[in-house]
């Protein structure tokens, strides 16, 4: 199979499990550690003891919340090391989780317990180091490749971001589409334009024109998609779909040059066919 | 610190201090587990 035949075959996309840890069971023990607070619980109810009660539910509620911010926490590292280009997460979840963990076990000792301060302080800080040896801490930095783009990780991200938003859109109208030829053809624009992404990860020098190219190609993609899907509930007519034929025809193979384009590294050529191409679309009516 | 030991090193102080302070914070609640008030108030010091 010679390079444009392999450019032609996109890799079918395969969906990464970095959100939710549904396969992981990291994180987990924080649910484990603080059952023996819910018999507490059930047994302060019991004996009217109200100090008990407040304890022993607030901490256990303070750990069970703990344990879902530090699931949180893990599954955005997890996005951000899978990443190559990505900005760290907004807040800190694992450090947040860890204080909470320190501070309810310290608070448990002391008035669960009867523990001296000193003692409770000890547990605390016990807690908080086991957290962060576990578990680490929450990344802080940009994660870049160094390259002469003069788009910062955040611009780069974001445009990454939407263009991976738009796919799904493209998708999610594709699913409203009751043509099997159509919905194939979708598809592999939507593996096409992944891959595409992918590159741009890989390197960020092409960032400029791609950002042109997502927002021209991309756009009139989730537009014309989005447009026969709807119209094709009021009536199909054979022109509409001619049309729309066209202009996944055209979508497609500009998002195979595209991939060669990147491949080649030409900056030039690129940017008089979309300029050209723009003017297709245009002229179709798609954007 | 290489990590696997850093990580066994995290979980035996986590399991030790939360499951400690959890468990005794149950045994607290139980009357029979506490120090009986009667016998607080009887044995006074001298």
């Amino acid at each position: 199979m010679n390079q444009t035949e392999q450019l032609r075959k996109p890799r079918p996309f395969q969906k990464k499990h970095g959100k939710g840890l549904l396969y992981t069971g990291r994180g987990l023990l924080l649910y484990i550690l603080p059952l023996p607070l819910i018999p507490a619980s059930i047994l302060s109810f019991v004996y009217g003891d109200f100090t008990s009660i407040v304890t022993n539910v607030g901490a256990c509620t303070a750990f069970l919340l703990a344990a879902s911010l530090l699931r949180k926490g893990i599954a955005e590292e997890k996005q951000y090391l899978d990443k190559k280009i990505a900005r760290p997460p907004k807040w800190p979840l694992k450090t947040i989780a860890a204080f909470i963990v320190s501070i309810t076990t310290a608070w448990v000792a002391f008035v669960g317990v009867d523990h001296s301060f000193m003692t409770s302080v000890a547990f605390g800080l016990g807690a908080f180091a086991g957290m962060t040896l576990l578990y680490g801490f929450d990344p802080r930095r940009e994660k870049m490749i160094t390259g002469t783009h003069g788009y910062t990780a955040a611009e780069i991200s974001q445009t990454i971001d939407d263009a991976q938003a738009q796919i799904i859109g493209i998708e999610q109208a594709n699913k409203q589409i009751h043509n099997r030829s159509f919905n194939q053809r979708i598809r592999v624009i939507c593996d096409h334009a992944r891959e595409i992404l992918a590159m741009l990860e890989e390197d960020p020098g092409d960032i400029r024109r791609a950002r042109k190219f997502l927002n021209t190609y991309l756009d009139g993609a989730l537009k014309v998609t989005e447009g026969y899907a709807g119209m094709q509930k009021k009536h199909q007519s054979e022109q509409l779909t001619q049309k729309f034929d066209n202009v996944l025809q055209t979508i497609e193979s500009v998002f195979i040059e595209q991939k060669q384009k990147l491949l080649e590294d030409d900056v030039l050529d690129l940017d008089v066919k979309i300029e050209v191409l723009t003017a297709q679309l245009k002229h179709e009516g798609v954007i | 610190m290489s990590k696997p030991l850093r990580s066994i090193i995290g979980l035996l102080l986590l399991v030790t201090t939360v499951s400690l302070a959890t468990c005794q914070s149950m045994l607290n609640v139980i009357p029979g587990n506490q120090p009986p008030v009667s016998l607080e108030k009887t044995i006074r010091p001298l």
